[in-house]
C-alpha cells in the first residue's frame, strides 16, 4: 500500500498496462475485464450490437456482391432486367425492421444508464480532484488524501467529481463508467466493484500536454482490508509529524508534476524548490523579494501575486483546498530543501509539535518507520 | 420520361480526336491567370476550390501521418524528450482535425463537386449568384490563409523560441473542438488566430449555401419538377439548409471565445462566472449537423453513381429525397448525443439518445434503397463505381458502429476513445473521402475533357480501401478495449493496433499518391472524353465535355433524370449517345 513506498510520480509509463488483460490476448479482445456491477448489463448491449452489426453486414455486403456478379454488365450496352423503381410493401418493411431494433437498442441503453445516473443512498463517497496533470481522492470528508483510488470490493462507491482547472474525464474501463470532471461542477458517479485487484483509471477527456499521462489506479480491497486502509491512512494524516506531511502532499497534490527539488526546471511547469527558503525571489514584476514562510504561504494560496521572473502564472490556487495543518506541511517541506535553514530547525520540522509528541510519540513511530528512510531529499 | 436536352445529338455523331479549337470550352475560353482569378465561371470557380482544397488535404493528411508516426511506439518520437514530444503530438492532432474538417471535408464535395455540376443538372448557365460564388472562394482562402498562419508561426517558434516573445504564441493545441476552459486559460498557442479562421470559413460556407438554395429554386429548367430533380440536388439542397442555419451558431460561439480570451469577458470560465458546458452545447449545436454537410453530399453522389451504372432507376427516389430533408432537420436534434458523459440530466440524454436512433432509419433505409437499385440491373465496375461500392462498405461500418455510440450505456465506456475515433473516421473519411473521389472519377471527363487510365484507377482504390481499413479497424478494438483518444502515449497492450494502424496510414498515402498520379497523367496526356462515358442521364451528359463557358447553347427541358432508355453504347464513340426514338411520345419533351 501507499504507505510503504509512494512512487514519486505515480502517473508513469510503467504503471498503464492493464493488468486486467495480457498482452499476448488483447489483439482481438473487444472489452477489458467485468469488475463492476454494471459491466454485464453494458456487456450484454455490447455483444447485442455487435451480433446485430455482424448479421446486417454481412447481408448487406452479401447482397451487394451476390448482385455485382450476377448482374455485372457483360458488354457495353447491357440494359437493366427489371424496370422495378419502387415497391411500398419492400420500403415499409425494411423501414420498419430497423426502428423496430433501433428503438430496442435505445431502450435497453437508456434503462441500463439509469443505474448508472442513480447512486443508492448508502453510497460510501469519495471526492475526486483532478488537475493538469493528475488525480487525487480525497476520503472522510477531506481527512487525507491518496493519489490512487482504493475502494471496498461489493460496495457502492459514489465519487464526486471536481476539477482544479480545465475539464477531466474519469474513466475505469474494467468499470465501464466514465464522467467529465468540469471546473465548477460537481459532477458524481458511482459503481460497485466486484472483482479484488487494481485497474487502471485514466482521463479521457483532452487537458493539455500530459493528458496521455494523467493516469491513476483503483485498488479494490475486501472490504476488511479497506476499512484497515482507512484507519491506516487516518491516523498517519494525523499524526505525521509537518515535513513528512508535506513531502506526501507533495506528491499527492501533484506539486512534484510542476516543482522539482534537485533545481532542474521542469518544462511547463514552476520553478525547482531547491534554495527557494531565506533566499531573494527575482519576480516577474522586476522586483525581488525575500522568500520567508509568508512568502511561501502566499505563493500557495495566491500563486499569481508573486510570480517568480521567467515563468507563467499556471498554477490553480490551494485556498479552500488544503487546511491550515497542510498549509504548514508544505511551508515544511519548501523550507526543508534550502541549505539556508539550519540544522536545529530541520530537526524541529521532523518533530511533532509538542503537545501531540508525548501522547502520540508511538503510532507516529510506527507509521513512519520504514518510509524513514528513503527520502534522500530531506537533507 | 426522357430527358431532350441541344443541340439535339446525331446518332454516330462523333467527336474529333484533334485537340479543342481555343474558346470551344470552358477551359480554353478566356486566357491568362487573371481569367482564373476573377473569373464568374462556376466551373473555374469549383477548379480554383478543388486545388485550393487539395491543397488543405494535403496539409491535413502530412498531420495524419506525424500523429501516426509518434503513436508507432509509446515513447517519444517526433522529439527527444516526451515534453516537446507530447507537445507537438497535440499540435499534430489538433491541425490535423481543424485542417480536415474546416478547410477539407466540409468544402470538398459542395464547394468543388457541387459548384461544377449544379448548374449543370440544372441546364443553367451558372449559378444565381456567381459574384457571391467567387466571393465564396476567397472567404475560404482568406481562413486557410489564417490557420496557415498560425501553422507558420508555431514551426517557427518551435524552431527559434525567442520568436515567441515578439509574436505571441503560434500552433494551436486544442483539438479542432477548442473545449473551453481548455482553449481559454490553459492553453499557449494561436487559439485566437485560429478561430478567426474558422469564422471567416463560416463566410464560404454560408454563401455557397445561399447560392445553392436560390439556383435550386430559380434555375430549375421547364420540366424539372422538385421530385425530377437528381437526388444529389435534393442532397445539396438539405445540405445548405444546414449551412446558412448551422454555421452562423459557430460564428457567434468561436467570436466569444475570443472575446473571452482577448477581453476577458467571462462567458465559458467557470473563474469568471461561465460555463464551460454551455460552449459545448453551442459547439455541438454546429458541429453535429456538420457532419451531415460532410456526409449527406456524400450521399447525393451514391445515389447518382450506383444508378447509372447500373442503368437502372434508382429505386425509392421519393424516400430519398425526403430523408436527406428529414436527416437535416432531425440532425439539428442530436448534439447533445456528443456530451452524454459531460453531466447532462440523464432526461436530456434520454432525448437525445432517441433521436438519434431516429435519424439513423433514413441512413439505414438509404442502403437498402442502393441495393435494390442494384437488383436486376445491369452493373459495371467503372472506377466510379468500384467507389461507390465501396462507400456503401464503410458507410455501413460506420453506421453500424454508431448504433454502439447511440446507447447510452455503451456510449459512456466508448466515448472519448479510439472506438469513437474510429467510428467517424468510417463515417467521415470513409464515406465522404471515398465518395468524393468516386465522384471526381464520374465527372472528371466532364471536367477536362480528358478520360484517365481505367485500370490503375481501380487498383488506386483497392490499395486506398486496403489501407483505410488497416488503419481504421484496429482503432475498434483499441478503443472498446478503453484507450481513450488524443493520447501520445499508451499502455504496451495496444502497441501492434497501433503499429498495424500505422503502416495501414502509410499503405494508404501510396494508394492516394497513385490516385494524384493517374489524375495528373489524365489532364496531360489522357484520351479525349466523349460527352457521356457513363450512360448518366442527368442534364450535364447533355452537353459536350468540358462543356462551354455557359454550359448549353440553349435553354434545355429535363426528364426523368434517372431514365437510361435512350443512350446508346457507341463503340467508336467509347461511350453513350443519345438516341430517341423519333416519334416516341414518352421522350419528347423538347418544347
Amino acid at each position: 500500500m501507499f504507505v510503504n513506498g509512494v512512487p514519486l510520480v505515480p502517473w508513469k509509463l510503467d504503471n498503464m498496462d492493464n493488468p486486467s488483460i495480457s498482452n499476448q490476448a488483447s489483439l482481438f479482445r473487444l472489452l477489458p475485464s467485468s469488475s463492476s456491477t454494471f459491466a454485464p448489463d453494458h456487456d450484454w448491449l455490447f455483444y447485442f450490437i455487435t451480433w446485430v452489426s455482424v448479421a446486417a453486414f454481412a447481408i448487406v455486403m452479401a447482397t451487394m456482391i451476390y448482385f455485382v456478379i450476377r448482374y455485372r454488365r457483360r458488354h457495353p450496352d447491357q440494359r437493366a432486367q427489371s424496370r422495378v423503381s419502387h415497391s411500398t410493401g419492400l420500403e415499409v418493411t425494411w423501414s420498419i425492421i430497423p426502428t423496430l431494433i433501433f428503438v430496442f437498442i435505445f431502450w435497453y441503453g437508456f434503462k441500463s444508464f439509469m443505474d448508472k445516473a442513480n447512486p443508492p443512498r448508502d453510497a460510501y463517497t469519495i471526492t475526486a480532484i483532478a488537475w493538469t496533470w493528475g488525480w487525487r481522492f480525497s476520503y472522510e470528508d477531506g481527512a487525507f488524501e491518496s493519489p490512487e483510488l482504493y475502494v471496498p470490493r461489493d460496495r457502492p462507491v459514489r465519487i464526486l467529481l471536481t476539477s482544479q482547472d480545465v475539464i477531466h474525464s474519469l474513466f475505469i474501463p474494467d468499470f465501464r463508467v466514465k464522467k467529465d470532471v468540469v471546473p465548477d461542477r460537481l459532477n458524481t458517479m458511482w459503481f460497485t466493484a466486484t472483482e479484488v485487484g487494481t485497474f487502471p483509471l485514466l482521463c479521457a477527456e483532452y487537458c493539455g500536454r500530459d493528458h496521455s499521462e494523467m493516469l491513476s489506479k483503483v485498488h479494490v480491497l475486501e472490504d476488511r482490508d479497506f476499512r484497515q486502509w482507512l484507519s491506516e491512512e487516518r491516523q498517519a494524516a494525523d499524526m505525521l509529524p509537518p515535513l513528512e506531511l508535506g513531502e506526501r502532499l507533495y506528491v499527492n497534490l501533484g506539486c512534484a508534476s510542476c516543482h522539482s527539488i534537485d533545481g532542474s526546471s521542469i518544462s511547463g511547469g514552476g520553478p525547482s524548490f531547491l534554495n527557494i527558503f531565506r533566499y531573494e525571489r527575482p519576480l516577474r514584476t522586476g522586483e525581488a523579494v525575500m522568500a520567508d514562510e509568508e512568502y511561501l504561504r502566499r505563493s500557495i494560496l495566491e500563486p499569481g501575486a508573486e510570480v517568480t521572473a521567467g515563468y507563467n502564472n499556471i498554477m490553480p490556487s490551494y485556498a479552500g483546498q488544503v487546511n491550515e495543518r497542510q498549509l504548514a506541511a508544505l511551508v515544511a517541506f519548501v523550507k526543508a530543501q534550502s541549505d539556508r535553514l539550519t540544522a536545529e530547525e530541520l530537526e524541529a520540522l521532523k518533530r511533532l509539535p509538542e503537545e501531540d509528541e508525548e501522547s502520540d510519540e508511538d503510532a507516529a513511530d510506527e507509521e513512519a518507520g520504514d518510509e524513514q528512510a528513503q527520502p534522500a531529499e530531506v537533507d | 420520361m426522357s430527358v431532350t436536352t441541344t443541340p439535339p445529338i446525331t446518332v454516330g455523331h462523333r467527336q474529333q480526336p484533334s485537340s479543342p479549337p481555343p474558346g470551344s470550352n470552358y477551359l480554353n475560353a478566356r486566357r491568362g491567370i487573371m481569367s482564373w482569378l476573377i473569373t464568374l465561371d462556376h466551373k473555374r470557380i469549383a477548379l480554383l476550390y478543388l486545388f485550393g482544397v487539395l491543397g488543405a488535404y494535403f496539409l491535413g493528411g502530412v498531420f495524419a501521418l506525424l500523429v501516426r508516426l509518434e503513436l508507432f511506439t509509446p515513447s517519444p518520437v517526433l522529439a527527444g524528450s516526451s515534453e516537446k514530444a507530447w507537445e507537438l503530438y497535440n499540435h499534430m492532432f489538433t491541425l490535423h482535425g481543424a485542417v480536415m474538417v474546416f478547410l477539407f471535408i466540409i468544402p470538398a464535395i459542395p464547394a468543388i463537386i457541387g459548384n461544377f455540376v449544379l448548374p449543370l443538372m440544372l441546364g443553367a448557365k451558372d449559378l444565381a449568384f456567381p459574384r457571391i460564388n467567387l466571393a465564396s472562394f476567397y472567404f475560404w482562402l482568406a481562413g486557410g490563409l489564417f490557420f496557415t498562419y498560425v501553422l507558420i508561426k508555431g514551426v517557427l517558434n518551435f524552431t527559434f523560441p525567442v520568436l515567441e516573445t515578439i509574436w505571441g504564441p503560434g500552433g494551436l493545441d486544442t483539438g479542432w473542438t477548442f473545449y473551453t476552459p481548455y482553449s481559454t486559460t490553459l492553453t499557449q498557442t494561436a487559439v485566437v488566430e485560429a478561430t478567426l479562421g474558422a469564422f471567416i470559413l463560416g463566410f464560404a460556407s454560408i454563401l455557397t449555401g445561399v447560392n445553392f438554395i436560390a439556383s435550386i429554386h430559380t434555375l430549375r429548367p421547364k420540366g424539372m419538377t422538385w421530385f425530377r430533380m437528381p437526388l444529389f440536388l435534393w442532397s445539396l439542397y438539405a445540405t445548405s439548409i444546414i449551412m446558412i442555419l448551422a454555421t452562423p451558431v459557430l460564428a457567434i460561439t468561436l467570436l466569444l471565445l475570443a472575446a473571452e480570451r482577448v477581453l476577458g469577458v467571462g462567458i465559458f470560465d467557470p473563474n469568471m462566472g461561465g460555463d464551460p458546458i454551455l460552449y459545448q452545447h453551442f459547439f455541438w449545436f454546429y458541429s453535429h449537423p456538420a457532419v451531415y454537410i460532410m456526409v449527406l453530399p456524400a450521399l447525393g453522389i451514391l445515389s447518382e453513381l450506383i444508378s447509372v451504372f447500373s442503368r437502372k432507376h434508382i429505386f425509392g427516389y421519393k424516400f430519398i429525397a425526403i430523408s436527406s430533408l428529414a436527416i437535416a432537420f432531425i440532425g439539428f436534434l442530436v448534439w447533445g448525443h456528443h456530451m452524454f458523459v459531460s453531466g447532462q440530466s440523464p432526461l436530456a440524454n434520454a432525448i437525445f439518445s432517441l433521436l438519434t436512433f431516429f435519424v439513423a432509419v433514413p441512413s439505414a433505409i438509404k442502403t437498402f434503397n442502393w441495393l435494390a437499385t442494384m437488383h436486376k440491373g445491369s452493373i459495371s465496375l467503372k472506377t466510379p463505381m468500384v467507389y461507390a461500392l465501396l462507400t456503401i462498405f464503410l458507410f455501413v461500418v460506420g453506421g453500424l458502429t454508431g448504433l454502439f455510440l447511440g446507447a447510452i450505456n455503451t456510449n459512456v465506456h466508448l466515448t472519448d476513445t479510439y472506438f469513437v475515433v474510429a467510428h467517424f473516421h468510417y463515417v467521415m473519411m470513409g464515406t465522404v473521402l471515398f465518395a468524393f473521389l468516386g465522384a471526381m472519377y464520374y465527372w472528371w471527363p466532364k471536367i477536362w475533357g480528358k478520360m484517365y487510365n481505367e485500370n490503375w484507377a481501380r487498383i488506386a482504390a483497392i490499395v486506398v480501401f486496403i489501407g483505410f481499413n488497416q488503419t481504421f479497424f484496429w482503432q475498434f478494438i483499441m478503443g472498446s478495449q478503453g484507450m481513450p483518444r488524443r493520447y501520445a502515449t499508451y499502455s504496451t497492450q495496444y502497441t501492434r493496433h497501433h503499429q498495424f494502424s500505422t503502416v495501414g496510414a502509410f499503405v494508404m498515402t501510396a494508394g492516394l499518391v497513385m490516385v494524384l498520379a493517374n489524375m495528373v497523367h489524365s489532364v496531360a496526356v489522357g484520351r479525349r472524353a466523349p460527352r457521356n462515358p457513363w450512360g448518366g442521364n442527368s442534364l450535364e451528359w447533355h452537353t459536350p465535355s468540358p462543356p462551354t463557358t455557359f454550359n448549353f447553347d440553349r435553354t434545355p427541358y429535363a426528364g426523368d433524370p434517372y431514365n437510361y432508355d435512350h443512350w446508346r453504347y457507341v463503340s467508336e464513340e467509347e461511350g453513350y449517345v443519345y438516341d430517341p426514338p423519333d416519334s416516341d411520345d414518352e421522350d419528347i419533351t423538347r418544347p
